[in-house]
């Protein structure tokens, strides 16, 4: 069951499965698109720390999302919040099913500044893939940094730092 | 083809004319809604010093985006998400907002919808929001920016180096 | 219009009901989700020094009737929080992050910077739901949270929006 391309009506008397097909299915279709999301919930912080490009991480069902398409525009979400204890910049990147989408530093970057003490960073983006065909695409969360650590928060129970963030794909047409 | 609001039905005599219009192509304006989307790649990236609310870029298909909307179907008004997803950037500490226009209308009265914080360096300037009670036709949207003093700068993916990201507009009648 | 879960058709001998039910009906609901939306213009900021998790103000809590479904919560604002705060979405008597010390977003600045995000709440029963945002000052020193509510703060005179939408 999925979306069928809403066919052309050319004769009446139609069949128990054009109705189940073009009305029921569809509807379904419409009203539950293909959706993937991880809440952002662990037993411990992440560190991430690569200067160049490499997965946030790659568990499935992590910052690594599957989904089986009807075809057309996907919706790509992301909103987490992280620390440094060194002034560095982290750019984040989408890959879909292996490739980037971003330019040489990716979609969205923030410099975030530090003093000797914990500061902290909030980074999300919204972002629509256009275009892609039916079947089954991969979604991966990718970043770099320009130096030192970004300590990811995940839910972890961190004083302070208890933030359950959020990475989600989901068609839209 | 388009939407056509969906008829009450009154017998089973149905006319193929009617499923087409009806259930065929409603299904296909859901399926496939109002939608401008700017990719923002450009060979320089975008700049400002203007200390008042100015367009970035007024183009059709760069920030601003002219779609037809349905409205809630049933010949009333709809909503429109607008979303901005890009980076900015100052050598200087600055601020920069961020504001909508509805045919022409600003959507966020004095200092805009949001802005960036007091920064230097590198920041995200992401947003997404509804603008409801949008009435059915061609609505155009735009998106407009100001900055504190100094420059403000929107990257653009023009190779900059330890800068070249790539961001994007959008709009979306969201059903 | 509610949304009618589609049927599986059994029969061509439908009636005019049936029709209206599932295509007329189905089609609208579609078209005209349930959405609550607050965009604040309000005489002063809000600010809270408040070490536990309570509600903005009544503007910011919203009676949501459900199909059942997905729905998608976005805050669009701009606050400050020196001894930095938490912000979270209540379902009823749930909130999101459901944790003791955290939340889903962060006000962390010494100056008024962006708050917004943006969350996916999956797999709702149809329903009615009293959905609220809420936020704590983490600290509860000397210094409040702040968020901007079109109250004329000079250069910072934003307004704020917060709404819920189902989606699926």
């Amino acid at each position: 069951m999925g979306w069928t391309q809403p066919q052309n009506w050319t004769a009446v008397p139609f069949s128990v499965s054009n109705l189940n097909t073009q009305i029921r299915d569809n509807f379904i279709a419409l009203k539950d698109p293909p959706s993937a999301v991880y809440n952002v919930d662990e037993s411990s912080d992440l560190a991430l720390a690569s200067t160049s490009w490499a997965d946030v991480d790659g568990t499935s069902g992590k910052f690594n999302l599957s989904i089986t398409t009807n075809g057309g525009d996907v919706m790509v979400g992301l909103h987490v919040t992280g620390a440094v204890t060194a002034a560095l910049v982290i750019y984040l990147d989408i890959m879909v099913d292996g490739v980037a989408i971003g330019g040489n530093e990716g979609i969205i970057g923030k410099f975030i500044g530090a003093a000797a003490t914990v500061v902290d960073g909030e980074i999300g983006f919204f972002r629509i893939i256009e275009g892609l065909a039916a079947g089954s695409h991969i979604f991966k969360l990718r970043y770099k940094v320009s130096t030192s650590t970004f300590t990811l928060f995940r839910g972890a129970g961190t004083a302070s730092a208890d933030m359950v963030g959020q990475f989600w794909v989901r068609e839209i047409s | 083809m388009g939407w056509t609001s969906p008829k009450t039905w009154t017998n089973t005599h149905v006319r193929r004319g009617e499923l087409n219009t009806h259930l065929r192509d409603n299904l296909l304006a859901l399926k496939y809604p109002a939608f401008g989307l700017y990719d923002i790649i450009e060979s320089s990236d975008y700049s400002t010093t203007n200390t008042s609310f100015a367009d970035l870029d007024a183009t059709e298909g760069k920030f601003l985006h002219t779609i037809d909307v349905i409205g809630d179907g049933n010949g009333g008004n709809g909503d429109v998400f607008v979303c901005l997803n890009a980076t900015v950037y100052s050598s200087t500490t600055i601020r920069i907002y961020f504001r909508v226009l509805l045919d022409g209308v600003a959507q966020n009265a004095d200092d805009g919808l949001m802005f960036t914080g007091t920064f230097s360096g590198m920041r995200c300037a992401s947003f997404l929001f509804p603008i409801r009670n949008v009435a059915p036709g061609s609505r155009a949207f735009k998106l407009q920016w100001k900055v504190s003093g100094g420059t403000g700068v929107l990257l653009a993916r023009a190779g900059t180096s330890t800068r070249d990201l790539a961001g994007q507009f959008w709009v979306r009648e969201m059903s | 219009m509610a949304w009618t879960e589609p049927i599986t058709w059994t029969n061509v001998l439908s009636d005019a009901s049936d029709f209206n039910e599932q295509i007329r009906d189905n089609l609208l609901a579609l078209k005209q989700p349930p959405t609550s939306h607050y965009e604040a213009n309000e005489l002063s900021n809000y600010s809270t020094f408040s070490t536990t998790y309570a509600n903005l103000d009544s503007d910011w809590s919203f009676s949501f009737s459900s199909n059942g479904g997905d729905l998608l919560i976005g805050l669009a604002a701009c606050a400050t929080g020196l001894d930095f705060g938490l912000l979270d979405v209540l379902i009823d008597s749930t909130r999101i992050a459901n944790n003791t010390s955290g939340g889903i977003r962060k006000i962390v600045s010494s100056n008024t910077t962006n708050v917004s995000f943006l969350r996916w709440v999956r797999g709702l029963p149809a329903g009615t739901y009293t959905i609220t945002l809420q936020w704590k000052n983490n600290s509860g020193g000397a210094n409040s949270n702040t968020m901007r509510a079109g109250a004329g703060t000079v250069n910072e005179d934003v307004h704020p929006r917060f709404w819920v939408r189902e989606v699926s």
